[in-house]
């Protein structure tokens, strides 16, 4: 038997997927525990969501001072022996801050859980952010800061956010180096009361793990006086601010940053997949058109990518890349082009099969990591989204066609009411 | 415990196969071994560069994402000073197109001039953008040569300069080609919901007829011991200073590996940690400091790495540094300091196994130092150090004359 090396073998499509909906308890604050068992590693992942996102905070850096200080100490531990305690048990935590909420994780193995899991509620809800810690931190955020506004990309970053939420709106507002050293501890004291010690929205759990091991996360979160909350913020905008072309004078002379983007369409609009894969074969992966031209043909950067981030205050579709100064304009050229003829010419059934495959496995491989499905869990619940989403979405992308893909494209892609960034 | 099976193709490729039929997915690892240490001194880089061509197309596949795509999978790959590997995921029921297109890049590429040319061109884009035109990009490009004098770790894995890659003609790339990727310099792993059977036959069909080569393997010259501290200060727009100290330290197969290991997480992991606690909390002198190893396969090096605070000088960061140091070469600390950071190495190795992919790359690595067991020796190989085995190796470790201090000083007009 010859081997005939110039063919594929044959491959399956995926059709369904294995998806096991998560269960949930609620806790007596009123906030729910939700969680989905799974994986061979005896490992923990717990997830306390709050209101406490950037939308929330009354000036810069309030929400992420708040959240990275929650490590500091409490009423009864310093800062270091609540570490060394963790550290003992081999557990560590953080709390990330994002624009519509912020979570605090614990990792923990599940025969140590039982040490860690009170020095983590006791970190969470004790928190008494010390001046001096305060102090520091403000200084190494100043530092921090300075190095970032040696880069053109931060720079862009910044810019493209004050044209999308404008000037004044907490995802849109520009850091600096006074708004830093004017945070006072009492700001942070009320950010903490007003959005996490009242503001826990639910809980997930992932990981390996038996039911006693839910109960012993049910009795420690139910002995705080963790406050619920489902309330919303109320920051909407409806559009964009701001939009046109911006040249910046970057600090970095040799490299271009570009961030060209506009807005996207909800989660809930029709077009929302179509737009997905849209995205997807635009810029959304290695194998999209972005990175074959100005990458794979031209060779003008090491890469190049399209966003499509759908939020609670706006859904933002982007552009990314970085250019040596001198490809910078025909780079920004070569974008536009791709921009305009993925809005006239109909993408091809087999483009579409490769991305629309392409996106299965990468929905499989995300849902086959008891960790990574926790992500998966949250957007359930942020977005409310019923048990069958999942397979009616694998659904969705299979109804995908290259007529369905031209409208989203056209719908949402068309020239106007564009931003474009560019700092060199 | 990752339980595996080990077989040998008769041209000398080197399998492993681990089942997992809790997942949907299976993964293919290839580790070449070939790294920057392997390239010739004056065409360095090459061995990062061969990454990105290995993308480009091979003898009968015109486009590797592609097809790889259209099965849904992902891919990638990284080079470093000791090896070039590349992985891949797979819905379990696609797998044989993982082995299509993985030995169809292994029996020979199909190098043009335009992919040599577009290709050199992203790598030099690379360069520029992280190594050049970045705040302290060019680190490395300082540090090693001054911290390796013999070695070829002495240069960083893109390169010495942007003219080797420019160079870098066809001739050149096919000599590379056939004197390293070659089954008998290859080790194979295959994870996830694929059984051992299925494993070998698709081995048989896909691989076994890819002929053996005379792979070259260069003797790398040992780096003789330093024998008094070596000094580098740059003056480059940067916004703060930063001082970097960089100390010899044994090989990765060599228990004082886990040592040095542990003792940077005592050091720098964290709010809780030495470095932490005493120059940014106590006495200020840094904004960030960090300690980490390079973790080389070869003798590699501990790292201090600090950005400093306005108005102190190098002088006085690199004397609080050593005072840090001598405290550990003579006080011993607590039996519960080194627990904790064992029990954190754990969690992070019982973190990382979750993920296939992960086990499959640590599979492949520890077959390439030479015991593939090892992926279930290293949390004993943690626990079992003391705290007199730390103190002991800081004595050797952290000397004068085992240090080379980069001195990374902003322009003058920055302070203002």
């Amino acid at each position: 038997m010859s081997l005939n090396r110039g063919i594929q073998p044959d491959i399956e499509k995926i059709q369904s997927l294995n998806f096991k909906y998560f269960e949930k308890s609620s806790l007596k604050s009123g906030a729910d525990l939700y969680y989905l068992a799974g994986g061979t590693e005896p490992v923990i992942k717990l997830e306390l969501v709050f209101n406490a996102g950037k939308i929330n905070e009354p000036n810069c850096s309030v929400a992420s001072f708040t959240a990275s200080m929650m490590n500091e100490g409490t009423k009864h531990k310093s800062g270091k022996l609540l570490l060394d305690g963790l550290d003992y048990w081999g557990a560590h935590f953080q709390v990330k801050t994002f624009n519509d909420d912020a979570v605090a994780t614990l990792y923990c193995l599940e025969k140590y859980l039982e040490g860690a899991l009170p020095l983590f509620i006791e970190a969470i809800t004790e928190s008494i952010f010390p001046e001096r810690e305060l102090t520091i931190l403000k200084r190494n955020s100043s530092e921090k800061l300075k190095l970032n506004n040696k880069k053109n990309e931060y720079i862009a970053r910044v810019t493209f956010n004050e044209c999308i939420y404008g000037t004044e709106h907490p995802l849109g507002k520009r850091n600096s180096a006074e708004n830093i050293l004017n945070i006072e501890r009492k700001d942070l004291l009320s950010f903490y009361e007003g959005y996490y010690q009242s503001g826990l929205k639910y809980a997930i759990l992932t990981g390996n793990f038996k039911q006693e091991t839910i109960t012993l996360i049910e009795n420690g979160l139910n002995n705080t006086g963790l406050n619920h909350s489902s309330k919303n913020s109320n920051k909407s905008i409806g559009t964009i601010q701001k939009f046109g072309k911006f040249q910046i004078e970057g600090p970095n002379k040799t490299q271009t940053s570009l961030k060209i983007g506009k807005l996207g369409p909800l989660r809930n609009d029709v077009h929302f997949t179509d737009f997905q894969l849209v995205n997807l074969i635009f810029g959304g992966f290695f194998g999209s058109r972005l990175m074959k031209k100005i990458r794979e043909d031209l060779g003008l950067t090491y890469g190049i990518h399209s966003f499509y981030e759908p939020g609670k205050v706006l859904n933002i579709w982007s552009i990314e890349t970085e250019v040596n100064n001198k490809n910078k304009t025909l780079a920004v050229s070569e974008i536009y082009k791709e921009l305009n003829k993925i809005l006239i010419d109909s993408i091809s059934s087999k483009e579409i099969e490769v991305a629309r495959n392409y996106l299965c496995g990468a929905i499989l491989k995300s849902l086959d990591n008891p960790l990574s499905m926790s992500s998966r869990m949250k957007t359930h619940i942020d977005y409310s989204l019923d048990k069958n989403y999942m397979e009616n979405y694998i659904k969705e992308i299979y109804c995908a066609s290259p007529d369905s893909l031209l409208n989203a494209a056209n719908k949402y892609l068309s020239n106007d009411q564009i931003i474009e960034i560019v700092v060199s | 415990m990752i339980a595996y099976t080990k077989f040998k193709l008769k041209n000398g490729l080197t399998v492993i196969h681990h089942e997992d039929q809790s997942t949907e997915l299976c993964v293919l690892n290839l580790l070449y071994k070939v790294g920057s240490k392997n390239e010739d001194p004056n065409k360095t880089g090459f061995a990062h560069l061969f990454e990105h061509l290995m993308f480009g197309g091979s003898l009968n596949i015109p486009n590797y994402d592609e097809p790889l795509q259209l099965a849904g999978g992902e891919n990638n790959a990284f080079t470093s000073n000791d090896i070039t590997n590349y992985y891949l995921t797979l819905p379990a029921n696609n797998i044989e197109t993982g082995f299509w297109l993985e030995s169809d890049r292994m029996l020979g590429l199909a190098i043009n001039p335009k992919s040599l040319r577009v290709q050199k061109g992203v790598v030099i884009e690379e360069f520029k953008e992280r190594y050049l035109n970045q705040p302290y990009g060019d680190v490395w490009l300082k540090l090693l040569p001054l911290a390796y004098k013999k070695h070829p770790y002495k240069w960083p894995t893109i390169g010495k300069a942007i003219s080797h890659i420019k160079n870098a003609n066809q001739e050149d790339v096919t000599a590379f080609f056939a004197q390293n990727y070659a089954p008998n310099n290859c080790i194979l792993v295959v994870a996830g919901n694929v059984s051992l059977n299925r494993t070998k036959e698709l081995c048989e069909k896909w691989f076994a007829p890819i002929s053996a080569q005379k792979t070259q393997f260069n003797h790398l010259e040992k780096e003789p011991k330093q024998r008094k501290t070596r000094r580098k200060n740059v003056v480059s727009n940067v916004p703060a200073n930063l001082l970097i100290m960089a100390f010899h330290m044994d090989q990765r197969q060599s228990k004082n590996f886990y040592v040095m290991d542990l003792l940077s997480d005592i050091m720098g992991s964290g709010k809780g940690a030495i470095l932490y606690q005493e120059l940014i909390k106590k006495n200020p002198v840094f904004s960030e400091i960090d300690a980490y190893i390079t973790a080389d396969a070869e003798p590699g090096l501990f790292i201090l790495e600090g950005r400093m605070l306005p108005n102190i000088s190098f002088e006085e960061a690199e004397k609080r540094i050593w005072e840090v140091l001598n405290k550990i070469k003579s006080e011993k600390f607590e039996e519960e300091v080194l627990k904790r950071v064992q029990h954190k190495n754990e969690t992070s190795i019982r973190f990382g196994d979750i993920n296939p992919l992960n086990r499959a790359m640590k599979l492949a690595y520890a077959e390439y130092l030479g015991d593939v067991e090892l992926v279930n020796k290293e949390i004993d190989n943690y626990l079992r150090v003391t705290v007199d085995e730390i103190m002991q190796e800081s004595g050797l470790v952290f000397v004068e004359s085992n240090c080379a201090v980069l001195s990374y000083k902003m322009k003058e007009n920055e302070s203002k």
